[in-house]
């Protein structure tokens, strides 16, 4: 039986496309959901590739 | 979780690396920087915890007579361990501190950028942000002045250079649906959070991208809130909720630098360059200056450099590492080590309360002309 790496690293080297920094809810697939999320995040940002990461600290506290 | 004593005997107590403790005066806190944790106690156990770590367990257990204060004792150990802050070794030096150091890649990793009454040259903006590396922007919009195509004119500017994200804040135009601003966020990955200001009511509208067959991919919010936030003096509330998750980044930048001023660099609502747009000294109008030049000034970088073991009150606050500070709204304004006006912490007796409530703070409230 696969091991979750071995699942996504598989999954990496079809798709092209960093999975390392994405929710840990993805890494809790079978390997063709995984393919298909990909296929999604891929097709919905088509100017990104990659999950927008926010600042970890607040940048001001005004809200 | 009950430790067996008889084994671990001759064995020291380890603290992970990653698990620092912080002394306070009342309190203090050991920062997970793995978890992303703080975890609280009465600073009496502090010393206990330094004198836990300088001896075998069994000669610690041995040179307490009581039994009930062995007992204490053992009831805390039980503690550090259920929370997985200590191990047991036989070698201390296997878990070495981690080195007091912080470094960036970039100069400037964070900028504020106010609009009221004017629209900023955005293009040069964020050129120059992207020379000095700037990874997070945040857009703070007083008025009305900006739609929605505009903004999105003004996000588009910022593609193919340093920033990572935009976090926004914009007054709330009750004429636009909701729907709206889900769209406008949805085709905008870049933008983090989405905060609406000067609205009717507080609520949160929750986006969720889903695929054919409903499994949730990605979640974002759009928070509305019916707070007027019509200047930069809304700024600098100091509380819970803006403390920063303790990571090993986050833990050693605020404790060897400012935690709100270090690496940010901002353009006020006249496009006056500053450390934070609420502080009164400029650097020159974006219009006139570089962003590049303001910021090599030694007065800009003091403020950079003022860590919490610097300030007064909050030097003995056991929140210190994980706190962002504010150098703009001060208790005593004409000291710039003084506490920040805007917390209502009292770590001497570790509680909160209203901070504009606090009578030491009236001088300063009238200062900045604060009015409640």
């Amino acid at each position: 039986m696969q091991t979750i790496n071995q699942i996504l690293s598989s999954a990496i080297r079809k798709n092209g496309f960093p999975l390392a920094f994405q929710k840990i809810e993805v890494i809790r697939v079978m390997p063709h959901e995984v393919e298909k999320k990909i296929s999604f995040y891929n097709s919905k940002y088509k100017h990104f590739n990659h999950q927008a990461m926010a600042s970890k600290k607040p940048i001001s506290k005004i809200v | 979780m009950t430790i067996n004593y008889t084994q671990i005997t001759n064995l020291y107590i380890c603290l992970y690396a990653d698990c620092i403790p912080v002394r306070g005066a009342q309190r203090s806190s050991i920062c997970d920087l793995t978890r992303g944790n703080i975890f609280l106690f009465q600073s009496e156990y502090f010393e206990i915890l330094e004198y836990l770590i300088t001896e075998r367990i069994g000669r610690i257990l041995e040179k307490i007579e009581s039994n009930e204060e062995q007992q204490n004792i053992k009831k805390f150990i039980e503690l550090l361990y259920e929370n997985e802050f200590i191990t047991f070794r036989n070698d201390q030096s296997e878990f070495p501190a981690i080195k007091d150091s912080w470094e960036s890649q970039c100069r400037i990793q964070n900028a504020i950028i106010d609009i009221d009454h004017k629209v900023h040259d955005f293009e040069k903006i964020f050129n120059e942000l992207d020379n000095l590396g700037c990874e997070f922007v945040q857009l703070r919009i007083f008025s009305d002045l900006i739609d929605l195509d505009e903004l999105t004119r003004i996000i588009s500017l910022s593609k193919n250079k340093s920033i990572e994200s935009i976090e926004i804040i914009i007054k709330h135009n009750i004429s636009i649906p909701d729907k709206e601003y889900i769209l406008f966020l949805e085709n905008e990955p870049s933008i983090v959070n989405l905060t609406l200001h000067s609205s009717l009511t507080d609520r949160i509208i929750k986006i969720n991208y889903e695929l054919d067959d409903s499994r949730k991919l990605i979640f974002r919010n759009i928070n509305i809130v019916s707070k007027n936030i019509n200047s930069h003096m809304h700024c600098g509330i100091i509380s819970i909720k803006n403390m920063t998750p303790p990571s090993t980044a986050t833990f050693l930048e605020n404790k060897l630098r400012n935690g709100c001023l270090n690496g940010k660099v901002s353009i006020d609502y006249n496009g006056e360059i500053k450390n934070c747009p609420s502080m009164k000294h400029s650097f020159g109008n974006i219009n006139e200056f570089r962003l590049n030049e303001a910021i090599e000034d030694s007065r800009f970088q003091t403020h950079e450099y003022i860590n919490k073991d610097q300030i007064k009150v909050c030097k003995d606050c056991e929140f210190r590492y994980v706190c962002s500070d504010c150098r703009a709204f001060l208790e005593v304004p004409n000291d710039i080590y003084s506490k920040p006006l805007k917390c209502g912490y009292n770590p001497y007796v570790a509680e909160w309360s209203e901070w504009h409530l606090i009578h030491e703070k009236k001088y300063a409230i009238q200062h900045y002309g604060f009015m409640f």
